[in-house]
């Protein structure tokens, strides 16, 4: 482990290698006063950021080599068994996947399951009854939901998301133990995309709406 | 009713920008990434092996991590391989030329820890680590390639590597620093033509005068300073300030060689 020990969520990186993606992520071509001001801010990893910094300027300074003798099969052939022994690895050291075969029934019958109550389920994802609902009997047009949301739903049912993304794909469904009168059989209303189901939901408080909307795509 | 204990996969994002923002992954690579985990293990294979950034079909990097690391949490390894297969196509070549500048047996080397370094990550289930990953692949990459550069350079540029007269502190001086030749800086205004002489004239600079003119008169580092805090280009190479001045001085005189003999 290189100097400082990351923290499970720190909004200020303590590791060598999360100063790194934070200072790339800054500026691609760090020059000497963002260096000096990186250098003030962790004085832990002054040598680091010096030989980093070193090392862009030089590239960047370089031509670069199309070398022909590039054998590109070998690379990926020699990056496969890198990629193997990490797997190797892993496994070696995992427990027993999180997921299981069993297809999904509901995420309320998922929940009940692992003793949520359906509140509780819907108070951690930080939805309302109503909107857990609809996702619920996939009402919500699954392109649609945020990949938080999916990822969330997954961790907290013990699934993979493949498989929350796969009942999430699937044809709406009635309303569990509804009943219908008509003689005719009942329309399944048409999906709605979440984004216009998070804006029409009365349930939502305001925090839980802005926090869904921000995720919402410019572009739809 | 009781809470069951939340175990530490799958997960969302959840690192942090120094601002507090946590990373978010582009729309489209989201939009990706939902739209492929539902289709066919053959479509799915075949949209991976497409390279045409601007093909309608192209997926981009950023997605193959996250669909490497749901395969591997759905234990599905055989998609785990086609996808890993899938990124060291893309990115063999790109890591080789940028490793190039350590000549062909240590860029192999560093491609190997290049490509550790990255799998790692991309296969870390028990932190953030790999997140930015899924959020800017390109930048990624390209910080673990000049991290591991940055370890092998450092190695490279010890003293004693040198060449004997760079250890040389007398020589002559031609007394301070000049201004760049107008053909020497790199700017918007610069053309490509004459960007592309003035790098190969500076990569017949032998090092430690290449990287030490780089850093004195393109990257304008002082050459010393009397504030200890200071980052100077004497102090990253333990040397005087009057043996910088040398070093500058035949690199200077290395690019006005190399511009005799290439006119």
């Amino acid at each position: 482990m290189e100097k400082g020990e990351p923290m499970n969520n720190p909004v200020e990186p303590t590791s060598w290698e999360e100063v790194l993606d934070a200072y790339v992520a800054e500026a691609e071509m760090p020059n000497h006063a963002l260096m000096m001001e990186w250098i003030r801010r962790y004085p832990q990893y002054r040598q680091e950021l010096v030989d980093f910094t070193v090392t862009r300027s030089r590239l960047a300074n370089s031509t670069p080599v199309e070398h022909e003798g590039i054998d590109e099969e070998r690379l990926i052939l020699r990056g496969m068994s890198i990629v193997q022994n990490l797997l190797h690895e892993r496994s070696k050291n995992e427990a027993a996947p999180a997921h299981t075969e069993r297809p999904i029934g509901s995420f309320v019958s998922e929940a009940r399951w692992l003793q949520w109550s359906p509140d509780a389920l819907a108070a951690r994802l930080e939805l309302s009854g109503t909107l857990l609902a609809k996702l619920d009997r996939r009402l919500i047009e699954h392109l649609t939901i945020p990949m938080q949301l999916i990822e969330n739903l997954a961790l907290t049912l013990k699934r993979d998301v493949i498989s929350i993304l796969r009942y999430l794909g699937q044809d709406s469904t009635l309303a569990l133990g509804a009943r219908y009168k008509a003689t005719q059989a009942p329309q399944v209303p048409e999906k709605m995309s979440f984004f216009d189901a998070v804006r029409n939901d009365p349930e939502l408080s305001d925090e839980q709406r802005q926090h869904w909307l921000a995720l919402e795509s410019p572009t739809g | 009713m009781n809470q069951p204990k939340v175990d530490d996969s799958p997960r969302a994002l959840t690192h942090r920008t120094r601002t507090g923002e946590i990373y978010r992954r582009p729309p489209e690579v989201e939009a990706q990434i939902k739209e492929l985990l539902l289709v066919s293990p053959g479509e799915i294979e075949q949209r991976i092996t497409i390279t045409d950034t601007l093909a309608p079909d192209f997926v981009r990097e950023e997605a193959l991590v996250y669909l490497i690391r749901a395969y591997k949490q759905s234990g599905d390894l055989s998609m785990v391989n086609s996808v890993c297969s899938a990124l060291l196509q893309r990115m063999a070549r790109r890591t080789m030329i940028r490793l190039s500048t350590l000549g062909p047996d240590r860029a192999e080397d560093g491609y190997g820890a290049v490509v550790e370094k990255l799998f790692k990550r991309i296969l870390n289930f028990t932190s953030d680590r790999g997140d930015f990953l899924q959020v800017k692949f390109w930048m990624a990459h390209m910080g673990i390639i000049d991290e591991v550069l940055r370890k092998q350079i450092r190695e490279l540029n010890r003293v004693e590597e040198w060449p004997d007269e760079a250890n040389n502190d007398e020589g002559y001086d031609h007394g301070d620093d000049e201004p760049l030749d107008a053909d020497q800086k790199q700017g918007p205004d610069v053309p490509l033509e004459t960007l592309f002489a003035a790098q190969q004239a500076l990569d017949s600079v032998p090092e430690p005068y290449r990287t030490a003119y780089i850093l004195r008169r393109i990257e304008k580092w002082s050459k010393e300073s009397e504030n200890p805090n200071d980052e100077t280009v004497s102090k990253y190479f333990g040397v005087s300030g009057r043996t910088i001045q040398n070093w500058c001085n035949k690199a200077e005189e290395a690019i006005a060689r190399w511009k005799r003999e290439n006119p």
